[in-house]
């Protein structure tokens, strides 16, 4: 057999079986689902990765026909599904089926002409439907032969449908009809054939959506869902005028029942994207996973993900309770004496030269000395009275009494400046500081998928390990420095792809590459302006916007689309200084690529003219004006 | 496999020599269709055959990859190009599509057999610097067409291989799942309605496919993966080489038995076209009993050896079995010009209804 990382089993698609899609299923992810989901148009968007796919599957019979409520793993989902009545005395109620628009129905578009296009598209569409929703009825009434299906009766049929009333009357000759009906479209589309289509039914709208209402399904002449929920999932494969037109049907169609679109991001155009808020003003209910995750908060989307973290891991083996367990989250500071004593050295070496901003830490620097035993806290104090120090230079006044810092004084300078300083002393070290599970979480940027890539790369180490070394189980968490190296080489190769990813793949790597090194300067100087110790992010004025619809920006606003949509920024807006302020947080994974801290917090302020510029290769923008130097010294902000 | 039933009356030419006096001993009017690109084979067939060739017109199809596509960099290589192709002072009508789609429209308009055999004994579609999606397409939609006609104009087909270059162009801006390619059964090979259906992916590999053959998995979720390797080859390494590029997804993300692995002729259209049928043969045997086997084939490899794949799709069709081409969408190309060397270019012709020149 060969082994598979379960940390790599991303695509819900992938996973074999509903039970072990139950298996690494975290119903946390289902939390926004009520009874109203099942009666309402619902858009649910985001970038790749974000878990779409998997929240669709786990509304589908064959996985809630798993669930028990006995059962540690399933034990939450299945509440969820009691409370909002998808499951009645372990009955499936839930009638639901996923349409992929991943099937060539975006080339019809270009086949046809006029109301052809449109006629063929639901034509598909609607058989589709009829075959998905009663595969679907066989699974909640487990019948295994298609013949079966003669149990089940509806009430009304649409108006739509009277040419072939008199073929169907139950849901096996409904079936048969449309498995035919769905070869002959299929054949025609084959054929390339400019006839008309010899299609059964005037296709005008998805009128067979109607047919699946809860009420109007019948098995031995008994209502027996409480729910129906259609899913069209990847609609941004569709073409723009496909996409209208479903919109506009389902809303036209109001059926009762669920409807559920699925799509990325990127479905909407570069305007929309970039400049609107998608949750707001909106006669539709929209979701946005990314931001959801965000809206309920950090401390219930890392809970999550240590959930789906350990899950994983007891896939694994059972031996393993928490993910937590496979790493080692203590650096061997020993390893690092020689700099940590060289760093030590150098600052107070620093303090002692300056007679004008140095001499106010020098009791202080004793004080450190007596307190801390172990080298590496002394430097990190140290470093901590080096920020400080730093941001005296900056400020550049000095008092004619310069009062030594007390100790009290330094305990809040400490208390406040140790997280920016363990950072700072990591990069002047070269100690690891991307381990551990909780820096891992932060890495994912609200992107389930992210968060996967990550730790599998990690846990795929640890299982190397737990081969090699089967018999010392003690060695084989992965230590810190073995963490960073996995999680770096995850970054890289994130980065890399940008360019087979995307048609202006190197103007995002230029952009990238500006951004970050704007945002190592602000690191640099030392004096932790932003929290966290740099910027990361980069804020555009709300005002300023506008200028992307010009023609002469539109490639910049495409690039800046398929960022935001592949999630590469976590767009916010703010008001600051009386402004209105869109700031484009760039992904943690790309702060991991550029060495850069992980909090949100700081941003440096750019224009439009700034980000055309930094699209470019250097070479080019060198040959241009120098207008990122202009903007350099006067545009930082502090959230 | 018992015999080549569609392909009986082939004939492979792939020395210089011998293509040179099938043209010189079978002098008519001809249409030269190849398609316009920065590709430097681009002109390479048509150079060499135009002396022997006279009575030539050309139709250059102008493949629109967008305003903005990252092939456009490299528009001065596709003037060299067009340069080249004046100065052999043939006939050119330009013929502009768009995207995969609107082949569709361009076949049925423009490769109008009835309407070209008039004007045209022959036609030679030269497929070194055409997207494939373009060339399954186009040559599928002819031999079609021809036949619905009797045969009546003779169709050859000239690929000039040079697997440096094939390595040296790397598609940017993938889509993030595969596609179809229509005009091949992409629709009737794709049902809702079928009962089991049995995904088997087979791709043949090239050094550039990584990226395409992840989004190929992931969205086809195949059962069965075949991938197809070319050996022997020019260069002996060549197929060692495309597994240590690939071998981490293909063993350890795929799980892909080695004994899966196809091996073909790197250079011989004939063995890739056999090895093709036979596996397919044998997996569409096996697998029909339990459900309904989809073979989805994705060129990643050498255009010659696609064009193995696209005779080996027609004879499965027409003994019953659907193949399909499937492919993940891209906004243009990556070119590294300077591994380009002439001198590994070596021209090759199929003769796709031969029995008309009477041998």
């Amino acid at each position: 057999m060969i082994w598979k990382n379960p940390f790599l089993i991303r695509q819900a698609e992938k996973i074999d079986t509903a039970a072990n899609f139950l298996q690494l299923f975290s119903s946390d992810a289902l939390s926004f689902v009520s009874e109203q989901s099942f009666n309402t148009i619902q858009f649910i968007r985001s970038s790749p990765g974000a878990g779409k796919t998997t929240v669709f599957k786990a509304m589908q019979p064959n996985v809630l026909n798993l669930l028990d409520g006995e059962n540690e793993n399933t034990k939450d989902f299945y509440n969820l599904a009691v409370k909002n009545k998808l499951i009645e005395s372990d009955d499936v109620k839930l009638l639901s089926c996923i349409i992929s628009c991943v099937k060539n129905y975006a080339d019809i578009d270009e086949m046809f002409r006029n109301g052809r296009r449109q006629q063929i598209l639901f034509a598909l569409l609607n058989v589709r439907i009829v075959v998905l929703m009663l595969k679907s009825i066989m699974s909640i009434k487990d019948l295994k032969e298609r013949n079966s299906l003669r149990y089940v009766t509806f009430i009304e049929y649409p108006e739509d449908c009277l040419a072939i009333q008199d073929q169907i009357y139950d849901g096996y000759s409904l079936y048969c009809w449309a498995q035919v009906e769905e070869r002959k479209i299929c054949q025609y589309l084959d054929a390339l054939s400019d006839e008309p289509a010899n299609l059964s039914l005037n296709y005008s709208t998805l009128f067979f959506i109607k047919l699946f209402e809860p009420h109007n399904i019948l098995f031995h002449g008994k209502v027996f869902v409480n729910h129906s929920l259609i899913i069209f999932d990847d609609v941004q494969e569709l073409t723009k005028h496909q996409r209208g037109l479903l919109t506009t049907t389902l809303f036209t169609t109001r059926p009762n029942l669920g409807i559920w679109v699925g799509e990325r991001l990127a479905a909407l155009s570069d305007s929309e994207i970039i400049r609107s808020n998608a949750t707001i003003g909106r006669e539709y209910e929209s979701i946005n996973l990314e931001e959801y995750w965000k809206d309920r908060g950090k401390i219930v989307y890392k809970n999550t993900l240590s959930g789906i973290a350990d899950r994983r891991a007891r896939m694994y083996s059972d031996g393993i309770a928490f993910f937590d367990n496979c790493l080692e989250n203590k650096i061997e500071y020993k390893k690092y004496s020689g700099i940590l004593l060289t760093i030590v050295n150098l600052i107070i070496a620093q303090l002692n030269n300056d007679d004008s901003f140095g001499c106010k830490y020098l009791k202080i620097v004793e004080y450190i000395h007596s307190k801390y035993s172990s080298l590496y806290d002394r430097a990190l104090a140290l470093m901590v009275i080096d920020i400080s120090y730093k941001r005296d230079i900056s400020n550049g006044q000095m008092s004619l009494l310069q009062s030594e810092l007390s100790i009290p004084d330094y305990e809040v300078l400490y208390k406040d400046n140790v997280s920016v300083a363990a950072y700072y002393l990591s990069i002047k070290a070269k100690l690891p500081y991307y381990f551990g599970c909780e820096k891992l979480k932060e890495i994912s940027s609200y992107n389930i998928e992210q968060f996967l890539a990550f730790t599998g790369a990690i846990f795929e180490q640890y299982a190397a390990n737990d081969v090699l070394n089967s018999k010392q189980k003690s060695n084989i968490k992965i230590k810190p420095e073995e963490q960073e190296r996995c999680i770096k080489q995850v970054a890289k190769q994130r980065y890399d792809e940008i360019l087979s990813r995307f048609e202006y793949g190197e103007n995002i790597q230029n952009l990238l590459k500006s951004l970050s090194y704007r945002s190592l300067q602000t690191r640099d100087r030392g004096t932790n302006p932003y929290a966290g110790g740099a910027a990361t992010g980069v804020a555009i004025s709300i005002s300023s916007l506008a200028m992307l619809e010009e023609e002469r920006y539109c490639k910049l606003s495409k690039i800046l689309s398929d960022c935001i949509s592949s999630n590469y920024f976590d767009k916010r807006y703010i008001v600051h200084s009386g402004q209105e302020w869109m700031v484009l947080y760039y992904n943690r994974w790309i702060c991991v690529y550029y060495d850069l801290p992980l909090s949100y917090g700081g941003w440096f302020r750019a224009t439009i003219q700034d980000l055309e510029s930094f699209t470019q290769s250097p070479d080019r923008k060198n040959s241009k004006s120098n207008t990122s130097k202009k903007c350099a010294s006067t545009t930082e902000g502090i959230l | 496999m018992s015999s080549l039933k569609v392909w009986e009356n082939h004939k492979f030419l792939n020395e210089q020599v011998d293509i040179q006096s099938h043209y010189i001993s079978n002098s008519c009017k001809t249409l030269y269709v190849l398609s316009r690109g920065f590709d430097p084979r681009m002109c390479e067939g048509i150079v060499k055959l135009r002396e022997f060739i006279p009575d030539m017109d050309v139709m250059l199809i102008k493949n629109e990859e967008g305003h903005h596509s990252s092939s456009e960099q490299y528009g001065n290589l596709v003037q060299d190009n067009l340069q080249t192709l004046r100065n052999l002072e043939c006939k050119i009508d330009e013929v502009e599509i768009k995207n995969n789609s609107s082949n569709l429209t361009l076949l049925k308009d423009v490769f109008d057999i009835s309407k070209l055999s008039v004007t045209y004994s022959r036609i030679i579609i030269d497929v070194s610097s055409m997207p494939q999606s373009i060339f399954v397409n186009l040559i599928n939609h002819v031999i079609r067409e021809n036949s619905k006609y009797g045969s009546c104009v003779k169709l050859d087909v000239i690929i000039c291989e040079n697997s440096q270059i094939d390595d040296a162009i790397i598609p940017t801006g993938l889509s993030d799942s595969a596609k179809l390619i229509i005009g091949l059964d992409a629709y009737s090979s794709d049902l809702e309605s079928d009962e089991n259906p049995i995904p088997v992916l087979i791709p043949l590999l090239g050094k550039g496919c990584q990226d395409e053959l992840e989004k190929l998995y992931t969205s086809l979720s195949p059962v069965e993966v075949c991938p197809v390797l070319p050996f022997p080859s020019k260069d002996p390494r060549r197929s060692d080489d495309i597994l240590s590029i690939l071998g981490k997804s293909l063993f350890e993300s795929f799980s892909v038995d080695v004994s899966n692995i196809v091996y073909v002729a790197e250079q011989n259209i004939f063995d890739v076209y056999m090895k093709l049928c036979n596996t397919i043969m044998h997996y569409n045997k096996v697998l029909k009993t339990i459900g309904d086997p989809r073979f989805y084939i994705s060129i990643g490899s050498s255009k010659l050896i696609g064009l193995g794949a696209l005779l080996a799709n027609i004879e499965l069709r027409s003994q019953g079995i659907i193949t399909t081409f499937v492919t993940v969408d891209n906004c243009g190309y990556r070119f590294d010009a300077t591994r380009y060397n002439a001198s590994k270019n070596r021209i090759f012709c199929l003769c796709i209804n031969e029995g008309m020149y009477g041998w």
